[in-house]
């Protein structure tokens, strides 16, 4: 199925999946819209570049969209405006950490670089990602944790890229049906 | 509220506070029951159900956490106890109900072995686990375990495929003469109809976040509402207890004081006292209330009110199936995460290096709201491809330990740090022993086979454990009034009727006076369930 028809199935849901509020009722969620969301933690250059960041991080592909699409930016930044302040400081220090760095490297703002250039420093910045020891390469490891959370919860996480069609109401639960596995 | 003297109060309206509230009602006793927390609905103050972007902004502007409701989450205390040692927590969730709201469901029997340090036998608690499993509607297959007693089931809810796999290195270490079982879960959970009229489950497997129809019994769904109908009940919710006043010339209890949540306080009398407060809030309150007679605490003269304590503890083994990567995993969610139990772990035959044992409570299946494994490495493609594949074809398995019980574990009060009503927040020791870390690196070792002879590969192990790597469960403390027969090295009778003040009974889990590797409430809510039948005999009787 084309991912656009996919899309246009799971709006054309939302009207159907609509409910009262209190009222227990299943059925594939409405596509989020947040086109005309603005941050408020970001920065509007930091709102770009941790975007194309988690964008590189979870791309789209022939199955599913990526992080850009399920609007992961719009989930951090919400969830950052909302945050405590030490978690905040440390993405200040990241985010600061990617800007240095773009700077020293290619002598521009990371959102004024090439996509070869971003997807170049963020290799470098995940370098590490099993031992890190700088800032930049702690942020890696923030930044990409942060993204999974919010692309898997994601109306596209979910439904295009894991496939999950649950959350909704079965009249029994069938376990494993299969005979290989009962061997 | 109602004047005069009630027949009975009870505090805390928990699994065990609930039922002895319905018992004792239904039984034409007058009861009070006084709960900290409010009444929640379900399905409006808890519904887990919905696009997480969409709740995200109206969750977190009301100060909550996080997008997806969660009734523990959203409603459990914070900063309400001292942690001191290997990070012990306390799960405290004031609301009617209390943990029952947010617990999984998970009811399994005691057996003989398990009653062994007890002064009182599986024979003598039976007959409640049945009355309790019919009463709660108890899913379950009968295994023929004699450990694990089977109950009075509803029809039981398959394995995933990932859990049937382990079958094969079950299998593979029995064969070896190694005595282990697999079993299917059993839950208080409803899959057929059930007296009780609450909804069918329709396994969304959002069970402990909060069940919004009420599929899972709570006490808020089931005994607290058949005992107000009996209409004995006066139900006093947001009302904490301050303080339990004690008649001094009879050395009994004569009542509560408590304040209300705009602040109002008030007292009321009664004949006999039940807290079922939790084995933290239990223990906290008997050792506030000092009065002349009772310098010790409360039914303290052992000074055992606190001590004793334990709950289950572990650590996680993740094993993949490569054979499972291209399977349909569109919904797995059923009734929450862990559907299968490896169990019949060292019953008869202790372990040479631990005392006690464990069982592992086993769960598979892509849950994107608790996605298990998330740190897989890389990005980009091999990002994508690999964390949906490990999440499809991975099993958890999380064990759940006896804790050892030492003088090293216990509750005491924090001298410095008080509540808002100005008393002493508790204070819970933790320092886990070498009977602990050797029982885990043994679960570890056990649950590694059994995923190679099950075809799969080891993905996550702790490797050699210590104490920094071990979880233990804030939800299952217990033993914190422990039942005896000796009232020098025990705090409650075989009745849970305290030794000291014979109008003072315990109903939850702080009597148990020693701890197994099963899940504690079952055995809470039968206990306090036999524990209410003797209270009412003894006013038949006009002993009270």
């Amino acid at each position: 199925m084309e991912r656009r028809e996919l899309f246009r199935i799971f709006a054309a849901s939302a009207v159907a999946a609509r409910t009262a509020i209190g009222q227990h009722q299943h059925g594939l969620p409405p596509a989020f819209d947040f086109s005309t969301y603005r941050p408020r933690f970001f920065t509007d250059a930091e709102y770009k570049m941790v975007d194309r960041l988690c964008d590189i991080l979870i791309p789209s592909d022939a199955q599913s969209r990526g992080s850009h699409d399920a609007g992961v930016i719009y989930y951090l930044d919400t969830t950052l405006h909302y945050g405590d302040a030490a978690g905040q400081q440390q993405w200040r220090a990241g985010l600061d950490a990617v800007e240095t760095t773009s700077q020293m490297r290619f002598g521009k703002p990371f959102i004024k670089c090439v996509h070869s250039q971003q997807e170049e420093l963020l290799a470098y910045m995940a370098r590490n990602e099993g031992a890190p020891t700088t800032t930049l390469e702690r942020f890696f490891v923030t930044l990409k944790r942060s993204a999974v959370e919010a692309y898997v919860l994601s109306d596209i996480g979910m439904h295009e890229y894991l496939g999950y069609t649950g959350d909704t109401s079965l009249p029994a639960f069938p376990g494993c049906t299969h005979a290989e596995h009962k061997r | 509220m109602a004047a005069g003297v009630f027949d009975v109060c009870v505090v805390g309206s928990g699994p065990g506070g609930g039922i002895a509230t319905y018992v004792l009602a239904s039984a034409g006793l007058k009861v009070a029951l006084v709960e900290a927390g409010p009444r929640l609905r379900a399905g409006f103050d808890y519904n887990a159900h919905g696009s997480a972007y969409e709740h995200l902004e109206s969750r977190l502007k009301a100060g909550k956490r996080g997008p997806i409701s969660s009734v523990f989450a959203d409603y459990c205390e914070r900063d309400h106890f001292t942690p001191v040692g290997n990070n012990p927590g306390h799960g405290f969730l004031k609301a009617l109900g209390g943990r029952s709201l947010c617990w999984a469901g998970h009811s399994l029997r005691f057996g003989p072995l398990d009653f062994k340090r007890w002064p009182i036998s599986y024979t003598d608690v039976a007959p409640y686990y049945s009355r309790a499993e019919r009463f709660m509607g108890v899913y379950g297959y009968k295994d023929g375990l004699y450990n694990l007693p089977d109950g009075e089931f509803l029809k039981p809810v398959p394995m995933r495929c990932a859990e049937q796999l382990l079958h094969r290195g079950i299998h593979g270490l029995k064969s070896r003469g190694f005595a282990i079982d697999f079993v299917a879960q059993r839950k208080a959970m409803l899959t057929q109809p059930h007296w009780s009229k609450r909804a069918v489950c329709h396994y969304c497997g959002h069970c402990m976040r909060g069940c919004e129809v009420d599929a899972k019994y709570t006490s808020a769904n089931t005994p607290i509402p058949s005992a107000l109908q009996t209409g004995n009940l006066t139900l006093l919710t947001e009302t904490t207890m301050t303080r339990i006043s004690v008649d001094a010339t009879r050395r009994r209890i004569a009542g509560i004081e408590y304040v209300t949540g705009n602040g109002t306080a008030g007292k009321l009398d009664c004949k006999v006292l039940v807290l079922a407060c939790s084995a933290v809030e239990t223990a906290r309150h008997l050792l506030l209330n000092k009065p002349a007679e009772f310098p010790n605490g409360l039914a303290n003269g052992s000074g055992q009110v606190g001590r004793n304590l334990t709950s289950h503890f572990g650590l996680d083994v993740i094993g993949l199936f490569p054979e499972l990567r291209s399977r349909n995993a569109s919904n797995d969610d059923g009734t929450d995460y862990f559907h299968s139990l490896i169990t019949s772990l060292y019953w008869d035959k202790p372990h040479p290096n631990f005392d006690g044992s464990y069982q592992v409570q086993c769960g598979s299946g892509v849950h994107p709201t608790s996605l298990m494994i998330r740190d897989v490495p890389g990005y980009g493609a091999k990002l994508k491809r690999e964390l949906r594949e490990k999440n499809v074809c991975h099993v958890l398995m999380d064990m759940q330990g006896s804790l050892f019980v030492s003088p090293k574990k216990y509750i005491d009060l924090d001298p410095d740090r008080k509540d808002r009503f100005g008393l002493n927040l508790p204070r819970i020791h933790l320092h886990y022993e070498q009977n602990d870390i050797a029982m885990a690196q043994d679960m570890t070792q056990v649950c590694e086979e059994i995923v190679r002879l099950s075809g799969g590969e080891v993905y996550r192990s702790p490797g050699t454990v210590t104490a920094e790597k071990l979880n233990i469960d804030y939800n299952h403390w217990v033993g914190t009034t422990k039942m005896g027969l000796d009232p020098k090295n025990s705090v409650v009778n075989v009745h849970c009727q305290a030794h000291e003040i014979p109008n003072l009974f315990i109903g939850d889990a702080s009597v148990f006076a020693a701890n197994p590797e099963k899940n504690p409430t079952l055995t809470n809510i039968a206990l306090s369930w036999r524990t209410s039948e003797h209270i009412v005999e003894k006013f038949r009787s006009g002993e009270v």
